[in-house]
């Protein structure tokens, strides 16, 4: 050993330089004198039988058959062979003792599982030298959390030790020997010593880390062996910062190909998620998640603090072990579980600050009163007419209420959540409590959630491991209806358009009216109604897994979810129907039931040490109910009950119970082999049969392949030195969906009522206008082919995945128009085709990796197109009983063949027409009026007139792209994360603006007069002439924006007390700036997508679909507003 | 290996146990099972009936209130200040695209499939012959109205009279008004056949009757100006009418109160009761800012012009809300309401700034002697009543026979109301000729009808729908734009999207 000379003026800084290992798998180089004690050795049985094998083979056989893993170069295992070995049920420490004796190596559990193999040094005697210092210090992750297990050695000695459970170490070396640190999961770490005695380490995690193992549908996966387009997230990418408040926000903008959007802003407001596009015109668009292996539509809001990790399977081949409903992706959320060893107690929580953003330069009182004047005279027949909407005396009113103004406030967000992580070698729990309430920025309008959930894994023996999943949410929330037309049932509609010369109450202390006016002023639709939602959700599922022999694992599942949304609703005398029906009220339930087991046998084995098996096969079953009951009552002595007592009321006007159920039953396999570990094969069969469909139809069958190379493996491309790990990805599969109603394929009756004599009622039953008889009604399939790559560059340091793909779905389940004159409106049916094909790219680079400061990058970015390719030759249009109550019911957007869901659909608007100027097409428009292109006529050419068949597509809700651009700094003690998302390409049909620009923004100055004839705003808006109403381009806008979503800057203190292992404090602003030409308070908006999601049975994050929600995206319609976020949080690690 | 077998073999065991896929429906009905039994075929007949009524609870949709936009507000009677489709119908501008016109297709044609699919049924139920009969031929009755209306705002139309599966419709034929008028004299002579003059109360005030299909005959006839046939079969309404069976209402007004649900001037008719089957026409027909009757919407009002036509000394020009003070303060200063004032023809400025002019008249048929004053109503609304053929009589007699013979039928409605008769003197002489005489039955269905869904085809019958609608447009300074192909509504347009011959014909019936 030589010593080396100190210059004590200029001492050797420690070189700071992370190890990055070029085959992909992260070394773990162990040099330990220790002798392994068999307290540590976990209680799996070993069986083994091997006959001058490989050493590496053999411990690939010991993985497949135990919970085991190994961790070792594969340089040290080379060259070392098993001559005659047979074990049976024989502890580790056995099998270990013969498998390396006669190698210079040893061994050393590091947790109940993990084993790691390292070299001997015996026979050279290791002395402490009086030079060698004692140099204490601490491992912790990227965050400061600490790392127990980690490995530290002194490079080219025998000395080494693990970092206790608290990541504190001890180690004798002398200055300038070079300290390693290392661990699976993280990069390998190396200091050089100067002087220094103490030393604090981070170590970064391995993003390359081949062998973390990933979660797949059924069962678990090698990061390495992957075939699928699969990505994987983690706790620390979902909630770093910002008030995310459910799972589904926690994805928004993070992984490729994956769109989230919130589709109201609205306190616990529905999310829609989707991925790789919509394949489905009517059902739904969403994904399944898989909550720890349990399958549910409302994985969308769970509490995003119990997320250990979500993986978001993208492609056919990794999702058609799901068949029938993988069609949409598959989002497996796995909880966080419970740890062995002392017991971790961590604390998050924030409070944060909302404000609206508010954009809209409202007319005042005065200038509301002049203008609704003149609009009187500009309608037709009305020229001469004076004060016909507002009288002198009212003109001299001073009053101006910014309705805007009294309707919202300053939110509040707050969030709460303790988490006990703990247990022994058999029992490990996590318990973990969360509470999260926002006030909205609109009045009276709230959210709050209290969840709980209990983790308990138990080891019966070593062939028994059992465990349960309980969870339990109720939130709460007042919410208004923000889907009708008309002021009672729209609030945000009234807050926008309603009069300003009207004050919020009277001197009396009622609410204030127009005199005349119907209904009430939106105060009092926002805070004299109550409106509550409570849903309770339960969820509790146990496993059983049982390894008979070491090659065979047979799991069950089991459990049932539960859950029930529960409305009141009131209306006090002081509104308008409440005063004339003595208060009204009502009350709701419905309870829906999910019951599920699966079954699961995997058979797993590896000959010659080159073919490796695994075999899966398996059978579930699902059986979904629902009950809905509602009362609805009215006349009130009193106000004092709200909705609690609907017994004191005198009247009732309606009551109702119903119940469905539907039944999926499936059978599904997988085979998974792999030849010399480079060269992977998936291939997946699973047969779905749903109640939902024909008699003759309810099974379908979904298969799928996938083909993996790693390239990395092979010599040609290792030589070309510039691949750190490189493969390449193939797969085809087919998925299903049966996202529709429960009886789907029958003729159903409703239920009606009427009184011969006025005042008995007797019942009836006619038929239902939506579901004609349809018993060939079968699965809609969607076909995909998936080619990927990732690779590695630089040491791993750069990663990059990209992936292409394309899908096609055929049979869609469409909601067919029918025409109105067969007695019905629509009907469900299988028809035609739609395809999406995409490239997705999901990048993360190290810029910056020094002990004090790093840099991360990450970016993802996501190209779609969409095509509808056959819906049977006839367009099918989108209506909206927009954008006023008086309008009729526009057809706004069109599902056309050749064309994407998403079509905004309307007249060409070509500007205004002059005075003295005459428009053939528009005979009967005067001066003023706006002119609409000639297209098309029923001949398919113009035909000098303007009427129906001039309208054409006029704008897409499609992106071109969209991404996500995470960047994260830490200097020391202090982190700072940016995200930035956007979306390019997309456009908004602005129906709020349709409403207000010509009558309430100051826009409606601006419109044409004889004396402002530059302009393209038409005189009197566009409701009072003969093509008023029409949607047409005037209000379709380019939605591009680019979002500062969230920032975040952290400071991390660590060692502050016993009491504390660290905390970190932090502040956060989301929507700080956005980048957009929208006019809209918001480019993030899907009125659609919320109606559809928001009808009281179905809670935050499950957005409902439907075929107005997935081909009618890109409405802007009274969307709650959007709001900015301060947000200070805390972090505590006892 | 044999571990595999055994738990593979185990698994199959309990895997054919639980492959069983039908679904159980616990609060669905299908139409499999919906027909059975005879009571099953009686809540089918009801849910016809509340058909004219759809939805309980939220109603009106078609005869609860929303034919009155395509009957009276596409004529010189109804005027609305509603932006949007209300306003393009009252100023002729409309298109396809009309809520409106939609709608009340829609709901006719739910008529139409509902009533078929109940005949298609019925011969396979086990039931007493005669109660058999009276249910098919109160669908029969049923399915005629809806056809009646049909063509009233359509003319030519698809004709159903058996169930066909909806996907084999598109592109349907469009039967004449000849052809499908066959299926309505049909449908009602069978009703005459097989229903009663009148039902025990036990079965209900509101049944179709004998009298109801004699007056739908009637009325069928008369459109196709075919008067012989008309006149035998309101006589035979006239004829029940002396025997008993109908008598007018002393007090015109009574017959629009509340409380007032059924007397015998109804001949067909629909109820309310204001708990689980209320109405919305108090609603939808009261006046805005009233003191007496409050919180109304006056959605569905009379234009000036018409109103003016009303003679002074006719009390039904009082059965309007006009000429009062509103019941909202006007501004924060004082605590009185606006004078609501009718305008003088020409005149466009309030004499005062405590005044508003009146834009139209809201009627008060619909809310008049209010039970209570709740958002929902017990009210009736009549489809027909004896007033209606009592005016038919008048107008067959004039074509048959001339005036002389019509005016003590246009009187005996006019003495009712308390206007003056004509050839009673002064201002009212009787009308001399055919054509004067035509004109005043006319005027006299819009002063008694008003709001009663008559209007149109009322116009449409006496040939002066163009004539008194383009006056009317002219009169409120617009231009005169209805032309003949107008006196038939455009097919509604998502089903002119699905059958060509539908949108071919559009091209000529919008404005």
């Amino acid at each position: 050993m030589t010593k080396k000379a100190i210059d004590p003026k200029h001492p050797p800084r420690p070189v700071l330089k992370a190890l990055m290992l070029m085959n992909g798998i992260t070394l773990f180089l162990l040099t330990l004198t220790l002798h392994v004690s068999a307290k540590g050795i976990a209680q799996d049985k070993i069986s083994l039988e091997a006959n001058n094998m490989p050493l590496a083979a053999a411990l690939k056989q010991i993985e497949n058959n135990t919970f085991f893993r190994f961790v070792y170069s594969s340089d040290l295992l080379q060259n070392k062979t098993v001559k005659a070995a047979k074990f049976k049920k024989a502890t580790l420490s056995r099998v270990m003792e013969l498998l390396l004796s006669n190698t210079m190596l040893t061994y050393k559990m590091i947790n109940d599982s993990l084993v790691t193999i390292g070299e001997k040094k015996e026979g050279i005697a290791y002395e402490k030298s009086e030079e060698l210092a004692n140099i204490k210090g601490r491992v912790t992750d990227e965050k400061g959390n600490a790392l127990p297990g980690v490995s530290v050695s002194v490079t080219g000695s025998n000395r080494g030790t693990i970092a206790d459970e608290n990541g504190n170490f001890s180690i004798d070396a002398n200055p300038g020997e070079t300290l390693e640190f290392s661990i699976v999961g993280y990069k390998t770490y190396t200091v050089k010593l100067g002087n220094e005695t103490s030393l604090n380490i981070k170590l970064e995690p391995d993003v390359a880390d081949l062998n973390s193992v990933v979660v797949i549908g059924y069962g678990t996966q090698k990061k390495g062996d992957l075939t699928g387009a699969i990505t994987s997230l983690k706790a620390s990418d979902l909630t770093s910062g910002g008030t995310v408040s459910n799972a589904a926000q926690a994805l928004q903008g993070r992984a490729a190909g994956v769109m989230v959007l919130q589709n109201s802003k609205a306190p616990g407001g529905s999310m829609s998620v989707r991925i790789r596009g919509a394949n489905s015109i009517s059902s739904t668009n969403e994904p399944l998640y898989v909550v720890d292996g349990f399958a549910t539509l409302n994985g969308a809001d769970l509490n995003p603090n119990d997320i250990e990790s979500m993986e978001i399977l993208k492609d056919a081949s990794a999702a058609a072990i799901y068949g029938a409903r993988g069609a949409n992706g598959v989002i497996i959320i796995t909880t966080k579980r419970g740890k062995s060893g002392k017991a971790q107690i961590t604390y998050n929580g924030y409070i944060g600050l909302q404000k609206i953003n508010d954009q809209f330069e409202m007319l005042n009182g005065k200038q509301y009163m002049t203008l609704a004047n003149d609009l009187y005279k500009e309608i037709d027949g009305q020229a001469n007419q004076e004060y016909g909407a507002y009288t002198q005396s009212q003109l001299q009113s001073s009053i101006n209420t910014d309705w805007i103004k009294e309707a919202s406030r300053k939110g509040v967000v707050q969030s709460h959540n303790l988490q006990v992580q703990g247990g022994n070698e058999n029992t490990k729990i996590l318990t973990s409590l969360g509470y999260f309430k926002q006030s909205g920025v609109l009045k009276n309008t709230d959210y709050s959630r209290i969840s709980a959930r209990v983790n308990v894994d138990q080891k019966v023996n070593d062939f028994i491991k059992s465990g349960v999943t309980i969870y339990g949410q109720r939130a709460n929330s007042n919410i208004q209806d923000y889907g009708g037309n008309i002021l009672q049932s729209n609030v945000l509609l009234g807050i926008l358009t309603y009069d300003p010369t009207v004050p919020v109450y009277n001197a009396d202390g009622s609410f204030g009216r127009p005199p005349g006016g119907r209904g009430d002023n939106p105060l009092a639709n926002l805070v004299g109604r109550q409106n509550e939602v409570v849903q309770d959700r339960f969820n509790g599922n146990a496993y059983l897994e049982i390894k008979p022999i070491p090659e065979l694992t047979g799991r069950v599942n089991a459990g049932a979810e539960i859950a029930q949304y529960r409305t009141g609703k009131y209306l006090p005398k002081s509104t308008y129907q409440g005063g004339i029906d003595d208060g009204v009220a009502s009350s709701s339930d419905y309870t829906s039931t999910r019951q599920l087991f699966d079954a699961t046998l995997t058979y797993a084995k590896t000959l010659n040490e080159v073919h490796a098996f695994s075999v899966l096969g398996g059978y579930a079953y699902e059986k979904t109910g629902f009950a809905f009951k509602s009362l609805a009552v009215k006349g009130f002595s009193t106000d004092l009950f709200s909705f609690n007592n609907l017994d004191a009321a005198s009247t009732i006007t309606g009551a109702n119970y119903y119940k469905q159920e539907s039944i999926l039953i499936s059978f599904f396999g997988r085979l998974n082999y792999s030849f010399n570990d480079k060269y992977l094969f998936t291939f997946t069969m699973r047969r779905d049969g749903s109640s939902r469909f024909g008699a003759d139809h309810r099974w379908g069958n979904f298969p799928s392949g996938a083909f993996a190379w790693r390239m990395d493996k092979e010599g040609f491309i290792r030589n070309l030195n510039l691949f750190s790990t490189l493969k390449f990805r193939l797969g085809y599969g087919k998925t299903g969906n049966d996202q529709i109603g429960n009886y789907a394929s029958y003729a159903l009756m409703a239920t009606t009522r009427l009184t011969f004599d006025g005042s008995a009622n007797t019942a009836g039953t006619h038929l239902n206008q939506s579901s004609p008889e349809n018993s060939s009604l079968k699965w809609e399939t969607t076909t995909q082919y998936n080619a990927g790559i990732d690779m590695g560059f630089f040491n791993s340091r750069l990663m990059v995945t990209v992936d292409g793909y394309y899908k096609k779905t055929t049979d869609l389940l469409i909601s067919k128009s029918l025409p109105l004159y067969s007695g019905f409106t629509s009907g469900q049916t299988n028809l035609g085709a739609v395809e999406n094909k995409g490239i997705e790219f999901e990048i993360s680079s190290k810029n910056i990796t020094n002990q004090n400061f790093t840099w991360d990058t990450k970016l993802n970015l996501a190209i779609n197109r969409n095509k509808v390719l056959d819906i049977g030759g006839k367009d099918i249009y989108l209506t909206s009983s927009k954008p006023m109550g008086t309008v009729s019911e526009e057809q706004f957007a069109v599902i056309r063949e050749g064309q994407p869901l998403g079509s905004l659909f309307g007249y060409v608007y070509l500007g205004v027409l002059q005075a003295g100027e005459t428009y053939a097409p528009q005979p009967a428009s005067v001066a003023g009026d706006p002119k609409f292109q000639d297209i098309s006529g029923p001949d398919g050419k113009p035909d000098g007139k303007i009427d129906a068949s001039d309208r054409t597509i006029i704008g897409s809700a499609n992106p071109k792209f969209i991404y996500g651009v995470t960047n994260t700094f830490n200097y020391r003690n202090f982190d700072l994360g940016i995200f930035v998302h956007g979306s390019v390409g997309n456009d908004l049909l602005n129906m709020t603006r349709m409403n207000l620009e010509w009558n309430r923004t100051t826009d409606a100055l601006n419109r044409w007069t004889p004396g402002n004839t530059n302009t393209d705003i038409p005189r009197n808006g566009f409701f009072y002439m003969k093509s008023g109403g029409y949607i047409n381009s005037h209000f379709i806008e380019n939605a591009s924006f680019l979002r500062l979503k969230n920032i975040t800057l952290g400071y991390t203190l660590r060692n502050v007390s016993k009491a504390f292992n660290s905390i970190r404090l932090y502040a956060a602003v989301e929507n700080l700036l956005t980048f957009t030409s929208y006019s809209g308070w918001d480019p993030e908006v899907d009125t659609k997508g919320y109606e559809s999601g928001n009808t009281g049975t179905t809670g935050a994050g499950s957005a409902g679909g439907g075929q107005t929600a997935n081909a009618g995206a890109g409405m802007d319609f009274n969307a709650y507003p959007a709001m900015r976020s301060y947000t200070f949080g805390l972090s505590i690690n006892f | 290996m044999k571990y595999l077998s055994i738990i593979s073999l185990s698994l199959l065991v309990l895997v054919t146990g639980c492959s069983k896929l039908e679904p159980r429906l616990y609060s669905d009905l299908t139409t499999a099972n919906a027909y059975s039994t005879e009571s099953d075929i009686n809540a089918a007949l009801v849910g016809i009936y509340a058909d004219l009524n759809p939805y309980p609870g939220d109603a009106w949709m078609y005869y609860a209130g929303y034919l009155v936009m395509t009957t009276d507000y596409t004529t010189d009677m109804g005027f609305s200040t509603a932006a949007g489709d209300p306003t393009k119908l009252s100023n002729f501008t409309y298109d396809a695209n009309n809520r409106y016109i939609r709608y009340n297709w829609q709901y006719m044609y739910n008529i139409v499939s509902n009533v078929n699919l109940l005949l298609s049924k019925i011969e396979g139920v086990q039931m007493d012959d005669v109660k058999k009969k009276r249910i098919i031929a109160q669908a029969r009755f049923l399915r005629a109205l809806a056809y009646r209306d049909i063509t009233d705002a359509w003319g030519a139309a698809p004709l159903y009279t058996t169930v066909i599966p909806p996907d084999q419709t598109a592109n349907a034929p469009l039967a004449s008004v000849a052809e499908i008028d066959e299926l309505i004299i049909e449908d009602c002579k069978y009703g005459l056949d097989n229903l009663p003059e009148a039902w025990d109360e036990s079965e209900g005030l509101s049944r179709a009757t004998k009298g109801a299909c004699a007056t739908l005959l009637g009325n069928v006839y008369i459109r196709a100006h075919d008067y012989q046939n008309a006149k035998t079969y309101v006589d035979m309404v006239l004829a029940m009418k002396d025997a008993g069976i109908y008598q007018l209402n002393s007090d015109f007004k009574n017959v629009w109160s509340e409380s007032n649900k059924f007397d015998k001037g109804f001949i067909f008719c629909i109820l309310h009761e204001p708990g689980m089957n209320g109405g919305e026409i108090a609603n939808h027909f009261g006046p805005a800012d009233h003191k007496e009757v409050t919180d109304r919407w006056q959605y569905y009002a009379v234009s000036l012009e018409f109103w003016r036509k009303y003679s002074d000394q006719d009390p039904r020009k009082q059965f309007f809300y006009y000429n009062y003070e509103g019941a909202s303060p006007r501004d924060e200063h004082t605590t009185h309401g606006f004078y609501y004032m009718v305008p003088a023809p020409g005149q466009t400025t309030p004499p005062s700034d405590t005044v508003k002019l009146l834009k139209n008249i809201a009627t008060k048929k619909y809310s008049y002697e209010m039970v209570s004053n709740s958002y929902y109503d017990g009210r009736t609304i009549a489809i027909f009543r004896i007033e209606d053929v009592i005016l038919y009589k008048a107008e067959i007699e004039n074509e048959l026979n001339g005036p002389t013979a019509a005016l003590p039928y246009i009187n005996q409605i006019r003495a009712r109301a308390g206007a003056p008769e004509y050839g009673s003197g002064g201002a009212f002489p009787a009308p001399a000729s055919k054509e004067e005489m035509a004109q005043k039955i006319l005027d006299e269905r819009g002063y008694e009808l008003v709001f009663e869904y008559k209007r149109r085809p009322d116009l449409i019958r006496f040939g002066k729908y163009e004539a008194i609608c383009n006056a009317y447009l002219t009169s409120r300074g617009l231009n005169p734009v209805v032309t003949a192909n107008m006196k038939y509504l455009p097919y509604p347009l998502l089903d002119a999207q699905l059958n060509s011959g539908m949108a071919a014909e559009n091209l000529n019936r919008v404005p």
